[in-house]
This record gives C-alpha cells, structure tokens and sequence, in this order.
C-alpha cells in the first residue's frame, strides 16, 4: 500500500493544470507577412504556442502529455512512500539458532524450519541496495553466506542448511555478526532463536540494531535427561534413567527399555510439570546395548525421546588421572571419547593392587606421581618411574634430547618428536631380561618404554608433560590417543569385538583409525568421508541424535550420540535474551522498511516529457 | 536602366517573330502582302491600271508582253510590351518589377531599334501611345520609369485586354511573375487572338527557396486575402513543388502557342542574359 509523505502536495495539481490549460486557450499571435502567391501555400497549420487571447481549446497529444508530466512531478512532490516486508536497513546479518530446541515441532514442521522460512521471506524481499548475511550458530559458527546482494546465490545456500542437535555457541555466532556488520550504516543484526542458550558475555553490537525475534510458542517437553549404567556393589550392570517433564502441565508419558534389540520393560509413567520421574534397571548379563524411549502426547522435542546406551563400552575406558594438576594431559585424556576420565590426587587405596574388590579403572595414569601397583590392567607413569613397569630409576638428566624412536610402533605411529624440548627427564634403564621395549632413546638411554606381560600392559615417559613443550605439539595429543589406545585395546577388543563409544551431539571427537581414510554413516544413513593424516581422525559431523558407524581401516567403531542435556531439553521460548548484561527483549512480528518511491516517478516525469519534447520538434 | 554596354549588346538585335502579320504602315517587315519595295518577287501580265514604272520593258521587247514585275511588301510590326506593375512585382530583393522594368526597357529598344510599332503597356494605367523608331527610345524609357508595381489588379487584367482583339495581332512581350492562377488560361486567350507570345517569367530568389519558418500569417500582395500557416520543412516543400508546377503550366501553354517562355531570376537578371535566353528560344535574332 502507498502512503504520502506531503499529502497537502496533491493542491499543486490544480494550478498546474489550469496554468497549461491556460497557455493553450490562449490564441497565437502570428507574425505577418506579404505574400506574392499565396494560393501556392499549402494551409498547414499547427498551434504549438500560445501568446494572446483567447480561442477554444483543442485537445492534443502535446497537451495531454504536458498535463501527464505536470501530474507526476506533483506526485513526486508529494513523496510517495510503500510499506515494504522484510528488511530494516541496508546491512543486515541474520544470526540463526540450529540447536536441538529449535527442531521443536510446535511451530510446523519446526523452530529451524520457521527460521529458515523467515529468512528465505527476508532474502525475496530484498530491494537493490539491500544485503544480507546469515550466520548459523550450530555445532560450529559458521557464515552461510556473506553479505550479499545475490538472491539466487542466498537462496541456494540458506536452502542447504540442515538442522543439528548440537548446543551451539550463539555468544561465538553473535560476535561474527557484530563483526559483519560494524563499518556499515543502517545495519541490523537480527537473532532468529527461540532464546534457549545461555547467557552471552563478552560481546558488543557496536553501532548495529540488534533484534530478537523469538521462535516457538511451547514447552510441552518431556525428555530423556540421564541414562547411564554402573556396576552394582554386587558386580551387576545397571541402567539408570531419568526423564523431565518441561511442560506446564503433568504428562503420562510411556516408556520403553530395549536392552541388545528386545523389548525389557515399557510402563506408563506420570511425570508432573516441572519434575524429574527416574528409573533404574538390573540389566541381564552380558547385555551390550540399552535404548530408551520416551512417548508423550504433544511433545514437541523428539531428539531428546529416545537414548542409547552401550552398557559395557558405556564404561569406555575408565581412566583415573592421578596428578598434581595437569590441565594439558586431563584435556588431552578427555578428547578421548573411549576415555571416561577422572581425576585424583592420590590413588584411591582400593584401587592398589593386592586390596579386596575390583578395580574401577581400566587404566590408570601416574603423572609425575610415583606408581604403584594398581588393579587396572593398564598403566601409564609419567615423570617418577616405577620399578614394576619395566624400568628403573638411575637419576635425571637435563635438557635431554629424543635422538631416536621407533616410527613404525602403534605408539609413536604418526609421532614426531624431533625437536621436542624437555627441560628435565628422568634417566631410566631397563633391566636386562626384562620384557619391556624401547620405543624412544635419547643421550641418556631410554626415554619412552612399554611393557606387555601377562595380560597387562604399562607405559612409561621418562619426562613429564609440564617439563616440556611437548603439550604443544601437534604430536601430543596423537601420542596420547595412541597410547590410550594401545594400553587399552586388547580389552575393548576382548570384550566387543569392535569399538563402541558415546558422543553429544556437534561435539567433535578423535577416534584412532588404522587407515587414512575412513567412512562416517550418519543415522540417516548419509556417508562421508574422515580423513585421518595422522592416525587420528576428529569427527566433527556426528550432529544428530542417533547411531553413528564408522567403517575402514580394518575397524568398526559406532557411536551413539544422545542429547541427554537439560538445557537444550528446557524449550520454552525466552523472552528476552541476556547478551553481556544487557537483556534484549523479543519482537515478534514483521518488520516492514519504508521506501521512498520519488525517484521513480521522477524519473517517469522526465520520460514523458522527453516524449512531448520529441513530438514537438516533429511537429515544428 | 541600360547602360552603354546594354545598348552596345541591343544595337544589333532584332525581334524574331516566327508568324507574318498584317502592319498598318509601311515597315520593315516582309509581310504577305505584294507592295512596293525594291525587293523583286513575281511577274504578272499587265493590267489596267497598274502601275507602268512597273513594267518589265525587256520583257516587252524581246517577248512584246506587257508584264509587270511584283516586289516585297514591307509591313511594321506591333509589339505590345505589357509590363506586370501588380504589386506582387513589388517582392523581392532585389525586386522583381526593377528586372522586369529593365527587361522591358531592353526589349523595347530593340523593338524601336527594328522600326516596329511598340505599344507599352501596363495594368491599371492609360496605354502609352504608339511608338516607332529610334527617336522614341527616350519616351520609352520615361514611361517606364514613370511606372510602379503597385496595381491591385491581377496581371490578368491587361492580358485580357489584349485577348479582347481590339489591338491588331502582334508580337506580345509580357514581362511579367505570372504568379496567377489563371495565367496560362490567360496566356492561352491571347495566343488564340493572332498574337506571338514572349512571355519573360521573373522570380525572386525568396520566392524559389522561401526562407521562412514557424506559425505565420501571410497577407496576399495584391488581394490582401490572408492564411494562417505553419511554415515548417514540409510545407516549404509543398510550395516548392506547387511553384513549379505552375511556372510548368505557364511554359506548357505559352510554347504550345507557338510563344516563347523564359524564366529568370530577378537577382541575376541582366540584359546579356536576357538576349541571350531570348535567342536561344529564338525570340530575337
């Protein structure tokens, strides 16, 4: 719909009219002149001025262009403005929201969709000087397009996102955006979320708009939260559940346990608004995999109603850190998903080899603690050598120097550790007899040495990690993975036959492969490529809830990736946002840009008075 | 009006007119008529009452017939010289009725110079009267300056004066812009009454290519009629065409005749190229 700026300016039409109305009542005035034959002329005549009154007025092409021309520079004049949907300014970067929440179904087909829809709506609505930019704050920031002008080109990208179930770093996408969008002016940064992130810090809009516009309009939720198994006192595996109804009212949802495949248990659970119902369950023995699902009538959120559960691999590697405090050498045990890390001071006495029960751990790790006998069947010592690993203590040395090391060692596969810079290491010998190998030598005799007997296996590092730059090569953390894994493979491997590890959706993990290239099988069953230059693949795609493969290499490694994240659960739309303290209320809505329709009926103006121009001419 | 170059080149010019006609008093004109002259043209028996200075005395002696020998008659010829003094003559730059005047003035010399009788004539004025001879060329010449082109009355007027038949059939000398409607019908009227038409067509340049443009009124010279127009490059064109179709139309009658038609321009119009136009029509010799 057009609207007027200067409405009053419509008045000037009528003494712009009556004043070329005029000069053509007027009567010409001709020059005289004698004339020796006149019956030679031919009567044409053709009254294109006027200077005297008056005659009768004669409608011509030349006045009803004249008329035409007068009434659009008067439209002009009145500034006709229309109300145009979509953007607010000539710069805008749209911030999309592609976590779990926004696959919420109470907006059909969902939240993502919506947003995507919103943003395609925008992208039409596009004028000649508008651009747009869109970031997704998915399982990793990323720009989907630049800002740009190019509709087909937005269109083809938006088009070709997909949602994940990732928990995004919206504080990340919001900075990117402020960054897009500084050093424009009349630029908007425009939130498309339904606010379920957390708070943001460290983060400016600088001289930008920023809009929220919030998506969603429910929290019918019930969702899986916890599942987990332990070992009971008593040796068996157990599975423990936990649901949470994020609804405002109470919810009779069914729940159902397979355990390998087979239905174990379904019941009908009540679940009040707000509160958590928990079950747990005695698993049979043996058992290998545990899926829990959740049905609710108008639940909105499906990633969070169903789990899986490998209930031995559940346990990964059970790895105790015993350390002063090594943030390099946590962090490096925690990338690995195999790895359920914890962490202690001291070695808890009834993990010391020789004290009543089983061992919790699978592999325990000294970090410049002096080892001791431990129950797990694997151990890593590093620093403070330990006698019953395979090598002996004969003082320190400084500034040593890694001179040679065994390239082709599962181990040391893909390490390089030229140029390593340790300040201080322990000089150790092997004893002789002693079933321990050499995998790394320097001046001063051993410096990295495994040990196989038995069914155990150790290893041991002659420096510590915070004695060396090492941590900050691109070797560690291959290092690390590859001795976790020899440490601990044989006994996945005795237990399942093939790796089994448990993920969150959009976190990236490493898996170890034997191959360079291997093939990751999304739960859609969508293949693609992971690359593994050293040994070490990082898998960054597992962003959906579901059973992921990974196949080649000689190895089989699957992978389930649950949500089982209360905040990503909670899908209540916010309604407001809390971005470095300042809180952004929502807008919903449409907004509309105002344009300004002058220049075009200007530019008409000047045509039609082009076109009497030439008529004119022709006619003189 | 002549200079002396202009007599030098009329000195030896004669009107040539194609037809013999009758003259009232003895001329220099061979005419049909057998009359007395020294020049011979027949034998004839004698009759009573000729003439017997006539009689061939050798034929008489050697053959003893009376004959009588017969000679050329000479008659005058009558030029009519109508000068257009309508004030359409008035246009033009220089104007037409200056090169119609002088060509008159060079014409009538020549008429007066082959001792023809001229009888000036002019629109709206009393007839000069009729003049023969050399001696006449002074009155010839303060008649025609006497004379200004301001007459209302069409051209025509005069032609019909003399398609009336009151005047005997002569050699008619029109010096005229024959810018009439009617003047080829009028042209016409006058070759059927016995007379030799030269008609001399004088235009000024500004009538050839008008160089005028925008919304005019243009007033009749002699008619004060008046049309409004829009001179633009089409309607230029028009009057072009219109214009010479006209002047094609008065040539077409005049030469089918049996007249002579010259046209020329009143800025390049001179008593040299005058005679030259005319002999080549073969109007003078």
């Amino acid at each position: 719909m057009i609207s007027f700026l200067s409405a009053a300016s419509f008045w000037w039409l009528a003494p712009a009219f009556a004043a070329i109305i005029l000069l053509y009542l007027m009567k010409m005035r001709r020059q005289e002149m004698q004339a020796p034959a006149l019956f030679l002329w031919p009567r044409i005549t053709s009254d294109v001025r006027a200077n005297a009154p008056m005659q009768r007025l004669r409608i011509s092409l030349l006045l009803i262009l004249q008329l035409i021309a007068a009434a659009l520079i008067v439209l002009a004049l009145t500034g006709p403005i229309r109300a145009v949907r979509g953007l607010l300014g000539s710069t805008t970067v749209v911030v999309l929201d592609n976590s779990a929440s926004m696959g919420a179904s109470d907006i059909r087909p969902s939240r993502f969709d919506a947003a995507v829809g919103r943003i395609v709506s925008m992208i039409q609505s596009l004028s000649g000087s508008d651009r747009l930019a869109v970031i997704e704050a998915g399982s990793a920031t990323r720009v989907v397009f630049p800002l740009s002008s190019d509709k087909s080109l937005m269109l083809r990208a938006i088009r070709s996102v997909t949602r994940s179930d990732a928990t995004p770093d919206v504080g990340d996408a919001l900075r990117l955006a402020a960054a897009l969008a500084a050093g424009h002016s009349r630029s908007t940064v425009i939130v498309l979320s339904d606010g379920d992130f957390p708070a943001v810090a460290d983060f400016s809009i600088g001289k930008a708009k920023l809009i929220y516009e919030p998506i969603g309009k429910s929290s019918q939720n019930v969702a899986i939260t916890t599942f987990d198994s332990a070992l009971s006192p008593s040796g068996q595996d157990q599975c423990f559940l936990a649901l949470h109804n994020y609804g405002p009212a109470s919810a009779n949802a069914t729940l159902s346990l397979k355990i390998d495949g087979a239905l174990f248990d379904a019941r009908d659970i009540s679940v009040p608004p707000g509160q958590t119902v928990t079950r747990s369950y005695v698993v049979p023995p043996n058992a290998s995999t545990a899926e829990a699902a959740v049905t609710a009538p108008g639940d909105i959120l499906a990633a969070d109603n169903r789990a899986v559960l490998y209930l031995q691999a559940s346990q990964g590697v059970r790895t105790l850190l015993v350390t002063q405090g090594d943030l390099f050498l946590e962090r490096a045990l925690s990338l690995n998903p195999v790895v359920r890390l914890e962490r202690a001071a001291q070695l808890p006495d009834v993990e010391r080899a020789g004290s009543p029960g089983k061992g919790a751990y699978d592999l325990v790790v000294f970090d410049n603690v002096p080892p001791v006998p431990v129950k797990a069947p694997a151990v890593w010592s590093l620093g403070i050598p330990g006698s019953q690993y395979g090598v002996v203590d004969a003082g320190m040395v400084a500034r040593p120097a890694v001179l040679d090391w065994a390239h082709d060692d599962p181990i040391l596969r893909y390490v390089d550790l030229r140029g390593t810079a340790i300040d201080r290491a322990h000089r150790v010998l092997t004893p002789p007899g002693s079933p321990a190998r050499v995998l790394a030598t320097g001046a001063a005799g051993p410096m990295i040495v495994t040990q196989s007997a038995f069914g155990r296996r150790s290893l041991y590092t002659s420096w510590s990690v915070l004695d060396s730059d090492f941590p900050l090569r691109v070797a560690f953390p291959v290092f690390v993975a590859n001795a976790v894994d020899w440490l601990t493979r044989e006994t996945q491997r005795a237990k399942h036959g093939e790796v089994r590890l448990m993920a969150s959706p959009g976190k990236p993990f490493a898996i170890s492969t034997h191959g360079q290239v291997s093939e990751l099988i999304a739960p859609d069953g969508t293949k693609s490529m992971l690359t593994a230059p050293a040994g070490l693949a990082v898998v960054r795609g597992a962003d959906r809830v579901g059973e992921y493969r990974v196949a080649g290499g000689g190895q089989d490694v699957r992978i389930a990736v649950n949500l089982l994240d209360q905040d990503a659960s909670d899908v209540h739309p916010r309604p407001s946002i809390n971005l470095a303290g300042s809180t952004v209320a929502a807008r919903p809505g449409r907004e509309f840009t105002l344009v300004e329709l002058w220049r075009s009926v200007v530019i008409a103006a000047l045509c039609v008075l082009a076109a009497e121009w030439l008529v004119y001419v022709r006619r003189s | 009006m002549l200079t002396p170059e202009d007599r030098a080149l009329l000195a030896r010019r004669r009107l040539a007119a194609r037809r013999r006609f009758r003259g009232r008093i003895r001329g220099e004109r061979t005419s049909r008529q057998k009359g007395l002259s020294i020049e011979f043209a027949d034998f004839r028996d004698y009759t009573s009452g000729d003439d017997l200075r006539s009689l061939d005395w050798n034929i008489l002696a050697r053959l003893d017939r009376a004959t009588i020998r017969t000679y050329q008659d000479e008659d005058d010829l009558a030029v009519y010289l109508l000068l257009d003094t309508s004030a359409s003559m008035d246009f033009g730059r220089p104007a037409k009725f200056d090169a119609a005047r002088k060509a008159a003035a060079a014409l009538g010399n020549i008429a007066l110079a082959g001792h023809d009788s001229l009888l000036p004539m002019a629109l709206g004025a009393r007839r000069g009267r009729m003049l023969r001879g050399r001696a006449c060329a002074g009155e010839l010449m303060r008649w025609l300056e006497s004379r200004r082109a301001e007459a209302t009355d069409s051209f025509l007027t005069a032609l019909r004066q003399l398609a009336s038949g009151a005047l005997r059939p002569g050699m008619a000398l029109c010096l005229t812009d024959a810018l009439d409607p009617e003047a080829a019908d009028a042209f016409r009227a006058v070759a059927a009454r016995g007379h030799e038409l030269v008609v001399v067509q004088i235009l000024s340049q500004l009538e050839l290519e008008p160089q005028i443009e925008g919304d005019l009124r243009l007033v009749d010279c002699e008619t004060g009629e008046h049309a409004d127009i829009t001179a633009t490059s089409a309607a230029v064109r028009l009057y072009k065409q219109n214009l010479e179709a006209h002047c094609q139309a008065v040539a077409r009658a005049v030469s089918r005749s049996g007249g002579h038609y010259v046209r020329l321009e009143s800025h390049a119009m001179t008593v040299d190229t005058l005679i030259r136009e005319l002999r080549r029509m073969g109007a003078i010799e």
